[in-house]
This record gives structure tokens, C-alpha cells and sequence, in this order.
């Protein structure tokens, strides 16, 4: 009898809970407008983020377009050789740029490759740009690409990837000589620190916003995953355990600290009627002392 | 009594369907039903193709294989080829679906975007709403997917748009755990990484074990020819003499398009045993390991046409090649050694399933005669006035 009341009073503090968890959830997210903020010195604007060709505009002091990069990708043959062009543009966090911050350094990626079978003769030139437009560094010939870009200091990642795809099968030789490499660059476009992991494995890299950190997942056979930081001013490498849950390997940032942050979506209706949603962030790892 | 009677028969039959054995046939996917365009095996220019391709055209749903957790969805940069990979019971990936522009792309009743975390989304709209979505499949669970309206088609001014669920009663949700049943469609066929539209599917990267293993089975009616050195097809009852190489010359050719499925070939004399075996080509479709046996095209099976090894043509069309049949196959097989009089090759071929995949499932033979006769010396006739 006893037990029966405990099973009746856990289940309706479970589903009190369930009704006004969500409630306090929303009402603890930061609100939306608060977030959007004007910039009177010269800053970054990046248009078409929910659709439509991205473009970065570098805007001075009075609002107005310095300058303007476009993104885009093209077809076009060459010597009968089907090849490939395009203009891609990284910042260190499109959550946070959609969100309303206006970030301090633009990676810009053209990129010229050939197609079709493996990917091949690939020559990317890669820029970062400041708040005012002004081009910190330049590199050419890459074969990398880049993939992360922290906030505040304008250190980046580039990752070579495997020669990837389509109608390509290695031997055993050639897979062990083949390594994903991460080339972290700073500012000034030296590279600060070279990672190498199996081909292939690399995925999700991020770079806190002071460039302390660098966080990369590794992943393994079927589920099976790794998160991985390096501590980018001393060297020092946390290896998280190996594990088939998915939840800290989709981490949205690592912070300066070490900890890595992802995101949870509360649906919200808004006044206008319309449905909503109010990210939340939740801490997915702590770094610890 | 009879309470515990009947907890006794429930708990013996529950221990029982454990121990009773399970019977987990390999293949165990519904064939998606496209027309195959590429097979598993050897290629001339890249030299494997460890993958089924399948005809679907650009906007074609291309059906979720089995169900599974979304491990990855992706483009490394613009104009790549999308990977989706699913792990279930077997790790299936398809690939070049939508094409290669930036995001969002259209295809289909289909929508490649991103969630608002950053990852790449394949959303699977709901008829006859613009801004709904019955589905959205990613990696990361939980996150909305925001679209300009104006690309959606929703007249007014353009504002970034939070796709709402096929109910629209809120937010459309990405899910990574997906089901035959709730996602029917993992997205739409098409062009990405430069290709005419298909869909190419493989058991992850770098795996060289045939899709078709484990997708249910066609029915395979392959056709067998022998070719002579000058690639006309042989007629039965040849003649193979020992000091005469070019009668020596095997050369069989395999139509395997209906099935699309072929998985090895081995060539025997008068009786399918080992000490009648002169030559084996086998693809390792059915294992893990890329084991190809005298079919490796990365290595140095690749024939063209007249050195051993595997002649790839087109889509279910090879050349099985052998020059050494004098020299290497086990005495008794060697035409030195055969006794003269007619003769019979056997084609034992096997589909990934191991069937006999020619039409009434009986193995292909084809007569020749071995005639030791030494070749006769021409006799030159002195020209004369």
C-alpha cells in the first residue's frame, strides 16, 4: 500500500514538474531582443544567413558599405576537366551572428577544385578579415579547409580532409599514410599548432573566443566518439572518454575555460501568433580546475 | 495451482524465446527498387567501386534503407558530395543527394538548410504548406531549421521563418533517430560532387562489402559468352591444342546486368572440385575486408583485354581474362594433360547471395575438344611461269 502511494506521488511530482519545467525554462532564456545590438564603430554585417547567398559587408563608422564579398559557386570546364569555384565565408559562430552580434574577423575561402572522381587539385586562398576590412593575412595554394575561427583573438583552423567520396577504396598502405590535419593558424596567419588524427576522423571543430582552446571531436567506428581539447597556449591534451552517447559530441562552442557549451531550442509563441524559439545554452563538459 | 501452473508456462515460454535460435538473414532491407546504374566491382579509371548506384533523377525521394541514428550529414564546402550516414544494424551512407549551390537547396518535396546549431538539415516538407515540415533529419536533435519566406514562397515581406511541424502547431524538430515508418525519405537524389543525378549507396567509407548483401534480392539472369583472342565469341565444341596459344586463350564474358549482383566466377574443367579448378576471380563483396581474389583492379588485375585479370566494360559487364591455363592450374586441368576427345567448362558463378544466378538455376557448360595434333608444316609452292 505504502509502495502504491509513493508510486502515485512520485508520478504527479513527476508531471508537475513536466507542466512547469518548460515554463521556468523559457522564462530563464535571455530575451531575443536583448541580444540585437547596434555597432556605431566599424563592424561586420553578414546578409542572407536564412537562405540566399551569404555576403559580408564591412561597414565604417557612419553605417556605411566599405566593402563587399559575395559568396558563390560555379561550374565551369577547363581542358575538358570539369571544375569547381566558389567563395565561402566562415564566422566564429552563425548561432551567435543570427542571433545579433556582429563578429570581429571573417574567414574568406576561394576555393578551385576538380571534379569528377576523387576530389583533386584543390588551391584554396584563404583571407581573414578585421572589423574595418583590412586583410590581417592571406595564404594561397592550400589544401585545407577552413573550419573554425575564434571570436575574439582571430586564431582559425583549417582542415585537410581525406581525398574523399566517390568510387575510391584505399589499401591498407595507403589509409595508414593518410591523415586528417588541422592546422591552427593565428592572427597573422602562422600556424601555431599542427594536429593529426586517422583519416577521416576530424569532425566539429571549434575554437574559444580568446583562442585558448581548440575542441574537436573524433569520430570512431559506428557510434562510437571522442571529444578531444587541446589546450592551444600550453599544449596540454584532455581526450574525453571514448563513448557511443552523441549528446557532448554536438557541443555548439568551447569557451575559454575549456567548457563546452551546446544549445537547447524551447519552442515559444510569439505575441504576433507566430511560433518561435528561445535558445538555451546548457553546459554539455566542465574543464574542471 | 492453476496461477502458478500459468506463471510456470509464461515463464518457461519467456526463457524460451531467448534460447531458441535466431535466424537473422543478412538481407534484411527492402530493395529500394531503382534501376541500378553502377555495380559493386573493379573500374577501368577509378579502380573500385565499392558502392550500388542507383538511377534515381534529381528531386527523387531516395527511401530511408533502415532504420537508425543520423551520424552524419555532410558537405565539407560547397559544391562536395552530401553524405548521409545512418547506423543501424548496418552502417548504410547515401550520397550525391541534392546538388551543389549554396544553402538553402530546393529539390524535390525536400529542403537541404542548416538547424539553428549549425549542422546540415534534410527537411522533408508537408504537402500543400510552404512553411511545414513533416520531418527534419541531423545529427543534432532538438534544433529548429529558420528559412528567408521569400524562399519559401510565402507572399509579404521577406523575414527569417522557423519551419513549424506538419500540424503547425509549433516548431518543426530535427530528429537523429529515424524509422521507416515515421521518415519514409531520407531526401532527394541529385548531382552534388558533379555527377548526373543518382543515388550511390555504400556500407560507410572505405568499406568495400556490397549494399546488396544486405538489400532484399533481385532476381539475376546473367548470360556467359567465351571470346577468342579477337573478341569474337567462341561456338561450342572448339578445339584446344596444347601448342597453340591462342586456343589456350580464355576469355569469358559476363553479362550481369539483370541482378547486378555478381560476387565471384570460377572456371573449372569437367568437374567442379579444386582438382579441377583453372581459374578464380572472386569481388569480397561479402566480408568487411577488401578482398577482391584476382579482380583487384587497385593492384594488378586490371586487364585490358589480353592480360589476366578483370576487364571492366560498363554497368554489369566484365571480362574475366587467363592466359596460364597451361601452367598453372592443377595437372589434370592443363590441356598438356588432358586426354584428347571432347571436354566441358563449367561456369560456376554466384551472385552476393551465393545462387546460382543464371535461368533455371542449373551452372553453365560449354563443350571443346582437346587435339594434340602437332600443327601441320606448310608446304611452299615454287612460283612458276
Amino acid at each position: 500500500m505504502n509502495r502504491v502511494k509513493f508510486t502515485t506521488f512520485t508520478f504527479l511530482i513527476s508531471a508537475l514538474l513536466m507542466v512547469i519545467g518548460p515554463v521556468m525554462t523559457a522564462a530563464q532564456a535571455p530575451d531575443q531582443s536583448s541580444v540585437q545590438k547596434e555597432i556605431s564603430g566599424p563592424h561586420i554585417r553578414l546578409n542572407g544567413l536564412f537562405g540566399g547567398d551569404i555576403s559580408v559587408e564591412f561597414l565604417d563608422s557612419a553605417g556605411n558599405v566599405k566593402k563587399k564579398i559575395d559568396s558563390y559557386a560555379q561550374y565551369y570546364k577547363e581542358d575538358k576537366k570539369q571544375k569547381f569555384k566558389a567563395l565561402e565565408i566562415l564566422v566564429p559562430s552563425y548561432r551567435q551572428v543570427r542571433q545579433g552580434f556582429h563578429p570581429n574577423y571573417a574567414l574568406v575561402t576561394e576555393s578551385d577544385r576538380m571534379y569528377p572522381g576523387t576530389l583533386r587539385d584543390i588551391h584554396n586562398t584563404i583571407t581573414l578579415y578585421d572589423q574595418s576590412g583590412n586583410a590581417l593575412f592571406q595564404k594561397t595554394n592550400l589544401e585545407c579547409y577552413p573550419v573554425a575561427l575564434s571570436a575574439n583573438s582571430g586564431i582559425s583552423a583549417c582542415l585537410t580532409m581525406p581525398v574523399e567520396g566517390e568510387d575510391r577504396v584505399f589499401t591498407e598502405t595507403e589509409l595508414g599514410a593518410l591523415k586528417d590535419k588541422v592546422l591552427v593558424f593565428s592572427k597573422h596567419g602562422e600556424v601555431v599548432r599542427e594536429i593529426k588524427e586517422p583519416i577521416n576522423q576530424v569532425q566539429n571543430v571549434k575554437i574559444s573566443p580568446s583562442g585558448n582552446w581548440l575542441a574537436y571531436v573524433k569520430q570512431l567506428q559506428g557510434l562510437s566518439n571522442q571529444v578531444v581539447l587541446i589546450n592551444l597556449n600550453t599544449g596540454k591534451k584532455v581526450a574525453l572518454p571514448v563513448t557511443d552517447d552523441r549528446t557532448v559530441m554536438y557541443y555548439e562552442e568551447v569557451l575559454d575555460n575549456g567548457d563546452l557549451r551546446g544549445y537547447v531550442e524551447i519552442p515559444q509563441k510569439e505575441s504576433s501568433g507566430r511560433w518561435g524559439s528561445v535558445p538555451q545554452p546548457k553546459i554539455l563538459y566542465r574543464m574542471g580546475p | 495451482m492453476k496461477t502458478f501452473i500459468l506463471y510456470l508456462f509464461l515463464l518457461i515460454s519467456f526463457v524460451s524465446s531467448f534460447s531458441a535460435p535466431v535466424w537473422a538473414h543478412p538481407n534484411d532491407v527492402p530493395d529500394p527498387g531503382f534501376v541500378f546504374t553502377s555495380d559493386f566491382g573493379p573500374r577501368n579509371v577509378t579502380p573500385w567501386h565499392p558502392a550500388i548506384d542507383y538511377g534515381a533523377g534529381a528531386g527523387v525521394a531516395a527511401p530511408l534503407l533502415e532504420d537508425g541514428t543520423v551520424t552524419g550529414l555532410s558537405r565539407p564546402n560547397v559544391g562536395s558530395i552530401i553524405i548521409l550516414t545512418i547506423q543501424g544494424v548496418h552502417t548504410f551512407r547515401y550520397l550525391h543527394m541534392f546538388n551543389d549551390t549554396v544553402l538553402p537547396i530546393f529539390s524535390g518535396s525536400f529542403i537541404l538548410a542548416q538547424v539553428s546549431g549549425g549542422n546540415l538539415a534534410i527537411v522533408s516538407r508537408t504537402p500543400g504548406f510552404l512553411d511545414r515540415a513533416n520531418y527534419i533529419i541531423s545529427p543534432t536533435a532538438g534544433q529548429t531549421v529558420t528559412i528567408n519566406s521569400d524562399l519559401l514562397g510565402i507572399p509579404g515581406p521577406t523575414v527569417p521563418t522557423v519551419l513549424r511541424n506538419a500540424a503547425g502547431a509549433g516548431n518543426a524538430i530535427s530528429t537523429n533517430q529515424l524509422n521507416t515508418v515515421n521518415h519514409p525519405a531520407v531526401g532527394a537524389a541529385g548531382t552534388s560532387g558533379g555527377y548526373p543525378a543518382h543515388l550511390h549507396v555504400d556500407l560507410g567509407f572505405n568499406v568495400s562489402e556490397n549494399p546488396l548483401y544486405h538489400i532484399a534480392d533481385r532476381n539475376s539472369a546473367y548470360v556467359v559468352k567465351m571470346l577468342d583472342t579477337g573478341n569474337t565469341a567462341r561456338l561450342g565444341d572448339y578445339f584446344v591444342g596444347p601448342n597453340d596459344s591462342n586456343s589456350m586463350f580464355i576469355k569469358l564474358n559476363v553479362d550481369s546486368k539483370v541482378g547486378g549482383d555478381l560476387e565471384s566466377v570460377r572456371i573449372y574443367v569437367d568437374s567442379v572440385d579444386a582438382g579441377h579448378l583453372v581459374r578464380e576471380f572472386t569481388y569480397g563483396g561479402t566480408t568487411p575486408a577488401h578482398d577482391p581474389l584476382n579482380a583487384d583492379t587497385t593492384g594488378p588485375d586490371l586487364s585490358n583485354g589480353a592480360t589476366n585479370g578483370v576487364q571492366p566494360i560498363s554497368y554489369g559487364l566484365e571480362n574475366f581474362v587467363y592466359n596460364d591455363w597451361n601452367t598453372t592450374p592443377p595437372l589434370a586441368v592443363r590441356p598438356s594433360q588432358l586426354a584428347e576427345g571432347k571436354h566441358d567448362w563449367i561456369f560456376v558463378l554466384r551472385d552476393i547471395r551465393g545462387h546460382i544466378p543464371f535461368t533455371g538455376g542449373i551452372d553453365p557448360m560449354f563443350k571443346f575438344t582437346i587435339d594434340k595434333t602437332p600443327p601441320s608444316t606448310s608446304i611452299g609452292v615454287k612460283k612458276t611461269l
